[in-house]
């Protein structure tokens, strides 16, 4: 399940017409595009557009009144969270997305969860292969973390980590349980402007590498303009626009959902 | 894990020699009761720190081993050795029953039902008379035939090879669990339900995992008291076992193993110092939940793992390069 | 056929009796998110004090029962300020076991204070028959629920009608924001605690002057005071009261019908198939989360 194995079949995720009511509101409406593999999608749009529930809806926490969610062709909507992680979708959450009493170190380990997997009777009376696997997942644990730039504080709990690197440590996570698409909703909250690029360019190397694809939910404007390949804008739970960053920034529609109508050219 | 794996080794060591060296019945009765707490904390801290929610129904677990092995061995005249085993495996079914309901509700409506359930099945055993002979009881539980040559000492020293064999499986199940991928994963479900879920797990199973582990540990050693005691009446799902439970795990410290391993010496002997003081003991109990959970919340080893874990922090560490790397070079 | 009435009329004498014990541990709960284990033993206390001013002090009964309010009122402060504040924010169950260990203290000084013996309170009313119809009910019993429904009526009135209440309802839909006004918020848990000690206290004095009061009572007065909460809402004042009649009926219809041995078993089973079914309580509207 491994990003490097499923590099020969490339994977799209496909959204069709996804909606969401709640007792009559629709939280999100009739939402369509695609991510392909190798590519990194922005998911922007104002407070209340309805980002992280489209999230919700992909990732199987919440339950599509309309709509499809298609991974390679396979029907997945509606899935239970889990299942989407074994299939190879991971997402973070906003905030609390860590274990807060465990270390670095340890919370990377659990992000392993999938690859070290045994039957049940082997927790009780693990045999060699089982200890080699406990040694690979040990070893990946210290390599992401690493690779986030948090090998300092590997054996720090993660309740007194500051908020840039809680949410190096949320990536992190994500990245243990090896996806092939990695959403992330919201990464830089909290983080300023040179942290945020820093951030930027770690999502770059992973792409294609250690994932294949990122779809990230960002407020952040220069992170998303500059670390995708496509944004798509949402408002008031629809679709407004999809494109390359450079035309979603000259849309007119854009703007004015942002500033409210009349807005200038930046 | 290494500081634990030593403790515990230790421990069971010291445990093993006991006999040895001590020839007084009763004392060797106190010890037998130390394991047997010490067996029931241990599984009662599965459920606290792996479940992350504080049943209070685990009397159930115990008091369905002992009923098993009582009703097994003197109505179908099954011996010591299938009673037991048997007894964990029906008290798990139980466990995998309450789980199945409980497992989906958070806090106080966890605590509530798995109270409730307990309380049931002593409502159950004090009135199905026919099954567990009501209040009387179930008397003369049948002990293995060829202790009768070996006096009262060495059916003493029996027993407690058995207490000691059990919490030695305890001890072992535990571990493996605990430093397990499926520990790890029971952990992240306790902390954080989402987060668990977008990383592949499936919270309903390692929940129920432990829940019917304790369940099966507990159910044994209830089925070892059954033997031991050789009476079993409705008493034994009274709250009052549960709160010594309680109290051993707290102030040994939950989520550690070796605190339920204090917690049971700790508090057996406080038992056995205030025995004729039954309201006098309970009450001080009472007042030490209250002190340890302002004032130890962590109970005595998890102050202990603090204090160790402050000072490694306090010494500077290097940033040693990953394994892999050095491996290649 | 005929005793249905008998039954029913029972059922709901006993359920407003289970209202009212229950109403103080649906207030904590439901306001202060505390899960309050010692209710059953708050409940013994007030029985216990009040069988004490009766007979040892020879107060009336209702001067017994000013008494009562009175002192564990403060008692109830006093718990909050002093336990229940250092653990407030520390999630639900710091509390839980908090509670659990301080009604195991009491129930067992008290054990050592006055025994094992049932402790009558002095009724002001005598237990004398009263005729509805084919319905008999003693006085004494019919009194005690029109004292019951009395008691919610002022603790409705409490909170929706008094500066008090409003502070209190303030703070536990947002903490922050009530100190922001004003509010002293310390003094509003403190104060709320207290109420639900003096509701549960009451209620132990009233009814033992029916039931005489004893100590062991105060486990089994916690499982239903859970079960009725548990069944019409937590913090629900319309739930209480709907969720202890129906206790009252159920158990009543089941004990005549059926068989008393097992009537306890009716709380338990209600609540894990309320549980299992509709988790919010019977009466809520929310719909299940995923």
């Amino acid at each position: 399940m491994s990003a490097i194995h499923a590099m020969n079949t490339p994977r799209a995720l496909e959204v069709r017409g996804l909606g969401k009511s709640f007792g009559g509101i629709h939280a999100v409406k009739d939402i369509s595009f695609d991510v392909h593999p190798g590519e990194i999608v922005g998911l922007i749009g104002p407070n209340g557009a309805g980002k992280t529930t489209c999230f919700n809806l992909i990732t199987g926490f919440y339950t599509p009144s309309a709509g499809q969610v298609r991974f390679a062709g396979t029907d997945v909507t509606g899935r239970k969270p889990y299942h989407m992680a074994r299939m190879g979708i991971v997402r973070s959450f906003q905030k609390t997305n860590i274990l807060k009493s465990l270390t670095v170190f340890e919370n990377v380990l659990t992000g392993h969860y999938m690859e070290a997997r045994q039957p049940l009777w082997r927790t009780f009376f693990p045999s060699r292969a089982v200890r080699e696997t406990e040694a690979a997942v040990r070893e990946s644990a210290q390599r992401i973390v690493h690779t986030m730039g948090l090998a300092h504080r590997m054996d720090t709990p993660a309740s007194v980590l500051s908020c840039g690197e809680l949410r190096l440590l949320e990536v992190a996570m994500a990245l243990a349980a090896k996806p092939e698409i990695l959403m992330l909703d919201e990464p830089a909250a909290g983080l300023n402007s040179q942290e945020a690029r820093q951030f930027g360019e770690i999502l770059k190397t992973l792409r294609g590498t250690l994932v294949q694809s990122i779809l990230i939910v960002e407020h952040n404007m220069s992170l998303v303009m500059g670390v995708s390949d496509r944004v798509v804008v949402m408002h008031f739970g629809q679709k407004l626009v999809e494109g390359t960053p450079a035309q979603v920034q000259a849309d007119s529609r854009v703007v004015e959902a942002y500033l409210g109508g009349g807005g200038k050219k930046a | 894990m290494k500081f634990e794996k030593h403790c515990l080794f230790a421990l069971m060591a010291l445990a093993a020699l006991l006999p040895l060296v001590v020839r007084d019945q009763y004392v060797l009765h106190i010890a037998i009761m130390v394991l047997f707490y010490a067996v029931l904390a241990s599984s009662l801290n599965l459920v606290v720190g792996y479940v992350g929610e504080f049943s209070l129904g685990h009397t159930a677990f115990l008091g369905t081993g002992a009923y098993a092995a009582a009703i097994l061995s003197t109505q179908y005249g099954w011996p010591m050795w299938a009673t037991v085993p048997a007894a964990g495996l029906l008290a798990a079914v139980v466990g995998v029953v309450i789980g199945g309901i409980t497992l989906r509700l958070q806090g106080p409506f966890f605590v509530i039902v798995t109270l409730s359930f307990a309380e049931v099945l002593r409502l159950v055993a004090d009135n199905w008379i026919a099954l567990t002979n009501g209040p009387m009881g179930i008397a003369g539980v049948p002990q293995p035939e060829w202790l009768a040559e070996a006096g009262n000492l060495g059916a003493k020293q029996f027993y407690y090879g058995i207490a000691w064999v059990l919490l030695a499986l305890t001890l072992y199940l535990s571990f493996r669990f605990v430093y397990s991928n499926a520990g790890r994963a029971a952990v992240a479900v306790r902390e954080n339900r989402y987060v668990a879920q977008s990383i592949g797990i499936r919270p309903l199973s390692y929940s129920m995992l432990a829940l019917v582990l304790g369940a099966l540990l507990s159910g044994m050693a209830g089925g070892f008291y059954a033997h031991y005691i050789s009476f079993v009446g409705p008493e034994v799902f009274r709250f009052a076992f549960m709160v010594s439970m309680i109290i051993m795990v707290l102030i040994g410290g939950k989520g550690t193993l070796v605190g339920p391993l204090i917690g049971a010496l700790l508090v057996t002997f406080l038992e056995e110092y205030l025995r004729e003081a039954k309201e006098l003991r309970l009450s001080i109990f009472g007042l030490a939940v209250i002190a340890i959970v302002l004032f130890l919340p962590r109970g005595l080893m998890g102050f202990v793992m603090q204090w160790r874990e402050a000072r490694k922090a306090g010494t500077p560490k290097v940033v040693a390069a990953p394994k892999a790397e050095r491996r290649a070079a | 056929m005929e005793l249905l009435p008998q039954y029913l009329a029972n059922g709901l004498v006993t359920g407003s009796f289970y209202a009212l014990s229950a109403l103080g541990l649906t207030l904590i709960l439901g306001l202060m998110r505390v899960v309050n284990f010692a209710h059953g033993e708050l409940y013994m206390l007030g029985g216990v004090m009040g069988w004490w001013a009766t007979t040892r002090l020879g107060l009336d009964f209702f001067s017994g029962l000013v008494l009562v309010a009175v002192v564990m009122g403060a008692f109830g402060w006093l718990v909050d300020r002093f336990l229940i504040e250092r653990i407030r924010n520390q999630g639900e169950e710091p509390g839980i076991l908090l509670t659990i260990g301080l009604s195991i203290f009491l129930a067992n000084t008290a054990l050592l204070a006055v025994g094992t013996a049932p402790l009558k309170v002095e009724a002001p009313i005598s237990a004398g028959p009263l005729f509805l119809g084919t319905v008999v009910l003693t006085k004494l019993r019919v009194f005690a629920v029109v004292v019951c429904a009395l008691l919610i009526v002022a603790a409705w009135l409490v909170i929706h009608k008094t500066r008090l209440g409003r502070a209190m309802r303030a703070t536990f839909q947002d903490p922050m924001a009530a100190q922001l006004v004003g509010v002293r918020t310390a003094n509003v848990y403190a104060a709320t605690f207290a109420m639900g000690t003096v509701i549960a206290s009451m209620a132990g004095m009233l009814l033992g002057s029916i039931y005489s009061a004893q100590v062991a009572v105060g486990g089994l007065v916690s499982m239903k005071a859970f079960v009725v909460v548990i069944l019409g809402g937590m913090g629900s004042f319309a739930g209480a009261i709907a969720g202890g009649l129906l206790l009252g009926v159920v158990e009543a219809l089941w004990g005549g019908y059926v068989a008393t041995g097992w009537v306890d078993i009716v709380g338990f089973a209600l609540v894990i198939l309320t549980l299992v079914f509709r988790p919010y309580g019977l009466f809520s509207k929310r719909a299940e989360r995923a």
